[in-house]
C-alpha cells in the first residue's frame, strides 16, 4: 500500500529540515572557527609586534631581558603563552620564561616579512597555534643582513574550548528550532489535510450505512470530488432501479408470448405433434432468457452500498418458502448468526438464497436447513459469507454435480427449474462476488455451499 | 369453484380461461388491474390468478388492496421476471403461491387445485367424507371402492359441497361460485342437479349425504375423514 499523504509530507518535511539544519550548523561552525582562529592570529601578531619593539637584535646573544615582558603569562612556566626568537640557523637565541624546559620545533626558513600561521606540537605534547615572522636585520656596522625568526605560540586548549562552547549552544538552538518547526509542520498538515480526513470519515459512514451522501462543507479543491461522489451515489441507486425495471419489462414482453405459445400448444389436442416438437425449443428460449436476464440484473458487490443484515432477508425467504411448500409439510429451518452482514445488492442475496433453498425444497423428503455464517479471517476488511443449504433428498451422483451447474442443464425434467436456478446462482456468485458454489452429495442428501467475498 | 384471472395478454388469458373452464371452474376475466380490483371486490371468488406485470397498476398493489379490504381468497401470482425479490414481495403482500412464465398449464392447474383445497382446509388431493372419496386431480368419485359416474356439472356442485362438508351452503352461494354469469343462474336447474346427485350418491337410500336445510340451502352431512398426518 502506498504511504499516506500525511506521512509522505512529514517525511519530506523532515528530510528538508534535517538537511537545512545540518548545512546551517556546518556553515555556522565553519564561520566561527575562522573568526576564532583570526582573533588568535591577531593576538599572536600583537605579541610579535610587542617582541619586535622590545628586543634588541643588535645583540643576538642577549636580545632581551628575561623580565622585560609586560604580560605575566609569558613569565609563568607552561602557561600556554610562549614567545621565542631564532637566529638564521634555527637556533633559539631567546625564549620567554614560560617556556622553561619546553621545546618547539623551528618552523624553518620562510620568506621575509610574512606572518605564517600554523599548528605545532611542543616537546611536552602540548598542541599549539603558532605565528612566526621572519625579519631581516641590518645591524649596526654590518654589511650583511641577519635573519631572525620571531615566534609567538599559544595552547590550543583555549581555542578548542571556545569552539566547543559555541558548538554546544549552536546545536542546542538548532535542535530546538528543528523540533519546533516539525511540530508546526505537523499541525499545518493536520489542519491542511483535515478535509481529506473528513471525506474519508464520511465515506466510512456511507459504507457502514450511517449516512447516504457526503454532507460536509469542503474547500474548493475537494468540492468537485465530493459533488461528483454524491451524484454518483444518487445515480447508482436510481440507475439500478431503472435498469431492473427495464429488465422486468423486457422479461414480461419476452416471456408472455412464450407462455402464450406454450399454453396454446398444450390446450389444443390437434397440435399435440407440433407441441412435442416445439416443447424443447420453447424451453431453451425460456432458459436462455431467464439466465441472461439474471446475468444482466446481477449488481455484484459494491463498496459504497450500505451493508445488509442477512437475518431479516433469510427470514423473508423462509416465510415465502414455508407458504409455497405448505402442502408438503417440510421442516424448513434457517440458522444465521446475529449481525452477519452482506455487502452487496439485496436482489442478488435473495436470488442466491432463494434459488438454492427452492431447489433444496423441491428435492427434500422432509427437511431443509439453511445456514449462513461469516468467515472470520483478519485478512479481509469485510468478512466473507458462507451459505450452506442442506436437504435430505436423494442427493446427486458425483459426476452429475458439475453438469447441473452448467447453464440450463437439467437432470430431471419432472422438477421444474432444476439446473437453471443453480446455474444462475453460480453466475451471480462467481461474477458478482468473486465466490464459489460447490455441490456435495452424501447419503443423507445434498449440500450446496456458497462462498461470497466482498473485498 | 369460481376463479378470477387477471392477465393483460389476451391470447394467454383466453387460452388459460379455456383450460380452466374445461376443468369445471367458473372463470371471471380481467385485462387490467382496475378491472381486477373491481372483480375481486364484487364477486364471491374462491381463487385469483394475477399476473404481476399489469399495464395500469402493479399486480403486487392489486393484491395489497384486496387484502386491505379483508378479502381472503387464495392468490396465485404469475411473474415473468421470476426474481426472488418479486416473488417474496408478492407472497408477503398476501399471495399464496407463484408461477414463473412460461409455465406448464398442468402445473398451473395443479397449483390451483392445491390452493383451493388448502383454503378449505384440505391437505390432500382426495377429499374423503364418510364413505365418499372425491379425487380432485382425476375428477372422479368413489363410494367406498366403487366408482360413481357423474357429469362434469354434478362434479362441480359436489366438489363445492364436499370442500365445505358439514357447513350449510346456500343456493345463492352455490350458484355464485359455480356460474360466471348471472343470466345462467336458475335455482331450478340446481335443484334438479342436487336431485340427480342424491340418486347417484345414495343408490340404497340409506346414506342421505346431501341434506336440505329448509330455507337455507344444502349440507354435505358427512364430516371430512381424518387425514394422514393429522
Amino acid at each position: 500500500m502506498p504511504r499516506s499523504l500525511h506521512s509522505r509530507l512529514l517525511i519530506v518535511a523532515g528530510v528538508v529540515l534535517a538537511a537545512f539544519i545540518g548545512i546551517a550548523g556546518f556553515v555556522l561552525d565553519h564561520g566561527f572557527r575562522q573568526s576564532a582562529s583570526a582573533s588568535a592570529q591577531e593576538r599572536l601578531k600583537g605579541q610579535i609586534f610587542m617582541l619586535l619593539g622590545l628586543a634588541d637584535l643588535d645583540q643576538p646573544n642577549r636580545p632581551l631581558g628575561a623580565d622585560a615582558l609586560p604580560d605575566p603569562a609569558l613569565s609563568l612556566p607552561e602557561s600556554g603563552h610562549y614567545l621565542q626568537i631564532y637566529n638564521g640557523q634555527g637556533e633559539v637565541i631567546w625564549r620567554s620564561r614560560s617556556m622553561l624546559g619546553l621545546g618547539i620545533q623551528w618552523p624553518g626558513e620562510r620568506p621575509a616579512g610574512n606572518f605564517v600561521f600554523e599548528e605545532a606540537v611542543s616537546s611536552t605534547e602540548e598542541r599549539l597555534l603558532c605565528l612566526s615572522y621572519l625579519v631581516q636585520w641590518e645591524g649596526r656596522g654590518k654589511s650583511k643582513l641577519a635573519n631572525f625568526t620571531l615566534q609567538a605560540c599559544e595552547g590550543r586548549g583555549a581555542y578548542n574550548a571556545q569552539v566547543r562552547n559555541f558548538q554546544r549552544s549552536m546545536w542546542l538552538w538548532l535542535g530546538g528550532l528543528a523540533a519546533f518547526l516539525l511540530l508546526i509542520q505537523t499541525l499545518i498538515l493536520r489542519w491542511g489535510l483535515g478535509p481529506l480526513r473528513q471525506v474519508a470519515t464520511e465515506l466510512r459512514a456511507i459504507e457502514s450505512g450511517d449516512q447516504t451522501r457526503i454532507s460536509g462543507e469542503y474547500p474548493r479543491e475537494l468540492r468537485a470530488l465530493t459533488r461528483n461522489l454524491n451524484a454518483l451515489l444518487a445515480a447508482r441507486d436510481s440507475h439500478l432501479l431503472r435498469y431492473r425495471n427495464a429488465l422486468g419489462d423486457l422479461a414480461h414482453s419476452l416471456k408472455t408470448p412464450l407462455a402464450v405459445i406454450r399454453s396454446t400448444l398444450e390446450s389444443d389436442p390437434a397440435a399435440a405433434r407440433v407441441a412435442s416438437l416445439l416443447r424443447e425449443p420453447v424451453e431453451q428460449l425460456d432458459a436462455t432468457i431467464k439466465y441472461q436476464l439474471q446475468r444482466a440484473a446481477t449488481a455484484g458487490r459494491s463498496t459504497l452500498a450500505p451493508p445488509l443484515e442477512v437475518a431479516p432477508v433469510l427470514e423473508r425467504i423462509l416465510n415465502s418458502l414455508r407458504k409455497v411448500y405448505h402442502a408438503r409439510a417440510l421442516a424448513i429451518a434457517g440458522r444465521v448468526e446475529d449481525h452477519v452482514k452482506f455487502y452487496g445488492d439485496q436482489g442478488d442475496l435473495m436470488e442466491i438464497i432463494g434459488n438454492l433453498a427452492d431447489n433444496a425444497c423441491k428435492w427434500a423428503r422432509s427437511e431443509v436447513l439453511i445456514e449462513i455464517a461469516a468467515v472470520v479471517n483478519p485478512k479481509f476488511r469485510r468478512q466473507p459469507l458462507r451459505i450452506t443449504v442442506q436437504d435430505d433428498g436423494p442427493g446427486l451422483p458425483h459426476d452429475k454435480a458439475e453438469m447441473v451447474l452448467q447453464r440450463g442443464a437439467r437432470l430431471d425434467e419432472s422438477v421444474e427449474g432444476q439446473g437453471i436456478g443453480l446455474a444462475m446462482v453460480r453466475e451471480i456468485v462467481e461474477v458478482g462476488y468473486n465466490g464459489e458454489l460447490a455441490l456435495r452429495s452424501q447419503a443423507s442428501g445434498m449440500i450446496a455451499e456458497v462462498l461470497l467475498r466482498f473485498d | 369453484m369460481r376463479l378470477l384471472l387477471v392477465e393483460d395478454e389476451h391470447q394467454l388469458r383466453d387460452s388459460l380461461a379455456l383450460r380452466l373452464r374445461a376443468q369445471g371452474y367458473a372463470v371471471d376475466l380481467a385485462a387490467n388491474g382496475a378491472d381486477g380490483l373491481f372483480a375481486g371486490s364484487e364477486y364471491p371468488l374462491d381463487l385469483a390468478i394475477v399476473d404481476l406485470g399489469l399495464p395500469d397498476i402493479p399486480g403486487t398493489q392489486l393484491i395489497e388492496k384486496w387484502r386491505e379490504k379483508g378479502l381472503t381468497f387464495p392468490i396465485l401470482i404469475l411473474t415473468a421476471r421470476g426474481s426472488w425479490e418479486d416473488k417474496v414481495a408478492g407472497l408477503e403482500l398476501g399471495a399464496d403461491d407463484y408461477l414463473v412464465k412460461p409455465f406448464n398449464t398442468e402445473e398451473l392447474l395443479a397449483r390451483v387445485r392445491a390452493l383451493l383445497r388448502r383454503s378449505a382446509g384440505w391437505a390432500e388431493p382426495k377429499l374423503r367424507c364418510g364413505p365418499y372419496t372425491l379425487d380432485t386431480a382425476a375428477k372422479t368419485l368413489h363410494l367406498l371402492a366403487v366408482e360413481v359416474e357423474i357429469t362434469a356439472f354434478e362434479y362441480k356442485v359436489l366438489e363445492y359441497l364436499m370442500m365445505h362438508a358439514g357447513r350449510v351452503v346456500s343456493k345463492t352461494e352455490l350458484t355464485e361460485h359455480l356460474y360466471e354469469d348471472d343470466n345462467d343462474r336458475d335455482s331450478n336447474v340446481l335443484e334438479v342437479i342436487i336431485g340427480r346427485l342424491r340418486k347417484k350418491l345414495d343408490p340404497a337410500r340409506d346414506l342421505n349425504p346431501v341434506e336440505t336445510a329448509r330455507g337455507h340451502g344444502y349440507r354435505f352431512r358427512y364430516d371430512r375423514a381424518p387425514q394422514a398426518g393429522e
